[in-house]
């Protein structure tokens, strides 16, 4: 189990409310607790303020995609990470 | 808008074991557009570090390679578990060696890119990258924030915020 796989079920599973409700704009979660934010500043302090500098809680803009993420470099392993 | 340009220097040794002073261009070619940077934590972080009385660590010199390929920039696991960075969220990955495995994104870090004297929050994926002897990959998600230059002839690159 990853460190926010619980996190990031209750924000697949609810995305079809969150789009419908709250649109573009960011949610933390944390375990069950949820809270919308209207930029992502203000939703990454939020999340180190209630749930500790060092934590561990997801935060998300509220889109129907994620944006892609691509790293050739990595995933080729031109560069040799992990 | 401040300006940084990076000229390659350096020296090999010839197969007859006699030291050469190596082109900027060949440099260039081999390792990459690099710059210096200085990992820190964010004004915020350091906020509540110091309201908890929580120890924090110096700020930490590194390097960064400047990979125009990636969409997000990254930085080092290890580095970033040093500094106990928040985990905001997580990023599946492949590589040839390794299949599916997760990749935290963290948040709170002050990146400042040393020659320019400009500092910035950012958000890195952490990666292991250290064996490279870099620190953290710069992406698109911060050159979108300047200009970069990348001269092969003359083996310099410049990059402007």
């Amino acid at each position: 189990m990853t460190m926010l796989e619980k996190e990031t079920k209750i924000f697949e599973s609810k995305l079809p409310e969150f789009v419908e409700n709250n649109l573009n704009e960011f949610v933390v979660i944390k375990g069950e607790e949820v809270g919308f934010f209207a930029n992502k500043l203000d939703a990454v302090n939020y999340g180190m303020r209630t749930y500790g500098p060092t934590g561990c809680f997801l935060v998300r803009q509220v889109a129907e995609k994620q944006p892609e993420i691509s790293m050739p470099a990595l995933t080729l392993g031109l560069l040799q990470s992990k | 808008m401040t300006i940084a340009t990076y000229r390659y220097e350096g020296e090999g040794i010839t197969s007859e074991g006699e030291q050469i002073k190596l082109r900027p261009r060949d440099i260039l070619i081999n390792t990459g557009p690099r710059i210096h940077i200085q990992i820190d934590y964010s004004d915020y972080m350091k906020k509540l570090f110091t309201e908890r009385a929580i120890d924090i660590i110096e700020s930490r010199k590194g390097m960064a390679l400047i990979d125009t390929g990636a969409t997000k920039s990254c930085i080092d696991l290890e580095l970033a578990q040093d500094f106990s960075f928040p985990v905001i969220d997580e990023v599946k990955m492949s590589t040839p060696s390794h299949s599916n495995y997760t990749s935290p994104l963290y948040s709170g870090i002050m990146l400042d890119i040393t020659a320019m004297a400009k500092k910035g929050y950012v958000e890195l994926l952490g990666v292991e990258i250290a064996n490279q002897g870099i620190d953290v990959i710069i992406g698109r998600d911060i050159l979108a924030m300047g200009l970069l230059v990348y001269n092969g002839v003359d083996g310099t690159c410049a990059f402007a915020i």
